[in-house]
């Protein structure tokens, strides 16, 4: 169950994207939920931290690369989506700068089972240390459809202070967008707490330049 | 039901540890790995007040205690000897001797500045010691000791042979050696990924011999399969993920189970998956076992295949709260587990003496087990106001 209501989620997602005496700013400003726990301590509690899978993506400017095999690096062609192939990966072997270069350019990465194995051996440990090792892509998936959930997909992880904030949305969504995503993150992040509701202290939403506003 | 499943499926309590003047929650354990014919068979808990509380495992009463360490992570016996070991986050790796009374670290491995250490563990021949760090500025760090105690060095501080930096990009949660092959370890943390190594080879690069990703933040890693090349984790969103390290250099693909969420596949007869803690791969049969739990203190057993994960039987009657720790003895099939109603429970393949009353009341009335009283979840809300 629920404590927040549908009704009381629109409003409040509606007050955050269409409150009138805003600025208009020249970026688009994401919508985060902010989570504050209670009843939770840190040090002896199981740690709260994991990804949350939205539904629609929150940061539209997130690229995507594909590290494919040449199956599918001819289907990212096809949907325009950005790649690099074995012969070219391997040009970055041993080629530190190059390698950091590629990790700055793309925000997240996909890579085919054959190549994603041979990752630590063909560019060493520039991915990982850069955050960004790749998820596996598979033959039997619609590439699209992956790149979307990985742009969908947002990390949390709550370190000393109880509380953390999640990506929802951003400004340019319709109200049913940043609603629905806030309401998987919601319903996902309070079933991992082990006393769900009663381990939640607060949850606001945000948009980045105005205002938190409380939804619970 | 095959016969393992059925050894899990007849587990009952054989024994309860005796109730102490701090209840804490027991987040860690491990069995000495010596046999000692005239003293009885030792277990270290790792306990959420800062201490180690060392037990006879037939009695479960307590043998000694080591207070007073606040940020312990871990608890591990050596292989040769009753040493047993914990990380701190006050940037050290303790060890004591679990057969002496005194209170102090027989020995410490320090680590350089600023390390937190929140994992480690110790090779399977107690040659060296490897402590996962969080994330301090932009290093997570994986420090290595020479573990050997060397009769000629009076020192009991031992400093690093050295550490890899450049593998993780977040707090390292898990670090596991190979069961057999002491120059194998694994590592795991928040950053999701699970890296393994191979430490004789020289420089940090090339001993890494791959990197799994489990898309999520990693609390539990295990090595499984026969001559243990397969790798599983379980993840805090309550993710399992399970690699064939046999297929590097194949073209078979290396994933062989990705579960995003175990909660919303697994199908409990009457009840529900609150949590996973984590993994028993059973030796004599092959097959690998996920443990999970209830908030009530249910723990739920599941066994492994390429299809899923599928449940095997529920232990009740048993915990009263979150149970976050547990011990599986190959020897005799039996399970130590410990949660944050504070109690550690030995469980045994076998019928009980009696059945035990309702769950609620937690009396066990008999003349042949010692009357405990329970910690209900109300007690938690105690212990928070004082």
């Amino acid at each position: 169950i629920s404590k927040v209501s549908r009704d009381s989620l629109y409003e409040v997602v509606q007050e955050v994207l269409h409150e009138n005496q805003r600025k208009r700013q020249k970026f688009l400003e994401t919508v985060e939920l902010q989570i504050s726990l209670k009843n939770y301590d840190s040090q002896k509690d199981k740690r709260f931290s994991g990804t949350v899978r939205l539904k629609s993506t929150p940061r539209p400017k997130f690229s995507v690369c594909v590290l494919g095999d040449q199956q599918h690096c001819d289907e990212a062609e096809a949907v325009d989506i950005p790649r690099v192939d074995t012969q070219a990966l391997r040009k970055l072997s041993k080629h530190k700068k190059l390698v950091r270069k590629l990790a700055k350019k793309y925000d997240a990465f996909l890579a085919s089972e054959s190549m994603i194995k041979q990752i630590p051996r063909i560019l060493g440990p520039g991915l990982n240390k850069a955050g960004k090792f790749p998820s596996l892509l598979t033959h039997n998936e619609n590439m699209v459809a992956k790149v979307d959930e990985v742009k969908s997909a947002v990390k949390f992880q709550m370190k000393k202070v109880l509380c953390l904030a999640v990506a929802a949305g951003h400004m340019k969504m319709t109200d049913d967008e940043p609603a629905y995503n806030i309401h998987l993150a919601v319903s996902f992040l309070v079933s991992l707490l082990k006393k769900n509701w009663r381990n939640v202290r607060a949850l606001y939403i945000q948009s980045t330049m105005s205002k938190p506003q409380r939804l619970y | 039901m095959e016969k393992i499943e059925e050894q899990f499926a007849n587990l009952n309590i054989v024994k309860r540890s005796s109730e102490t003047k701090e209840p804490t929650y027991l987040l860690g354990i491990d069995t000495s790995k010596t046999v000692q014919a005239e003293k009885g068979s030792l277990v270290a808990v790792l306990c959420s007040n800062g201490s180690i509380r060392i037990y006879d495992k037939e009695r479960l009463n307590v043998l000694r205690e080591f207070r007073g360490y606040p940020g312990l992570n871990g608890v591990k016996f050596a292989n040769s000897c009753d040493s047993v070991y914990s990380s701190c986050t006050d940037g050290t790796v303790k060890c004591w001797d679990a057969r002496l009374a005194s209170e102090k670290p027989v020995q410490l491995f320090k680590g350089y500045p600023s390390n937190i250490f929140i994992s480690f563990d110790i090779s399977c021949n107690d040659h060296v010691i490897c402590a996962g760090t969080e994330k301090v500025d932009d290093d997570a760090l994986l420090v290595f000791w020479d573990a050997r105690i060397n009769s000629q060095d009076l020192s009991t501080t031992k400093d690093p042979l050295g550490a890899y930096s450049e593998t993780h990009s977040d707090d390292i949660t898990q670090v596991c050696f190979h069961p057999s092959n002491p120059n194998m370890v694994v590592s795991g943390s928040t950053d999701g990924l699970v890296n393994v190594f191979d430490i004789t080879v020289d420089n940090e690069e090339d001993a890494l011999v791959t990197t799994c990703n489990s898309v999520s933040s990693v609390s539990y890693i295990g090595w499984s399969g026969k001559d243990y090349k397969q790798i599983y984790c379980m993840t805090h969103d309550e993710g399992f993920c399970w690699w064939d390290l046999n297929h590097l250099d194949t073209n078979e693909p290396i994933t062989c189970l990705n579960i995003p969420d175990v909660r919303e596949v697994i199908n409990v007869k009457e009840g529900i998956l609150d949590y996973l803690i984590g993994g028993i791969y059973h030796e004599k049969t092959d097959k690998l076992f996920v443990v999970g739990g209830t908030n009530t203190g249910i723990i739920h057993i599941m066994s492994c295949t390429t299809s899923g994960l599928v449940h095997v039987t529920r232990l009740q009657g048993g915990h009263a709260a979150t149970v976050r720790s547990f011990c599986w003895n190959m020897q005799d099939d039996s399970l130590l587990t410990g949660g944050e109603d504070a109690q550690l429970l030995l469980w045994k393949p076998g019928a009980v003496e009696k059945t035990l009353t309702k769950k609620d009341s937690m009396k066990i009335a008999s003349s042949v087990y010692q009357r405990v009283r329970v910690h209900s979840n109300d007690s938690y809300k105690k212990r928070k106001k004082q």
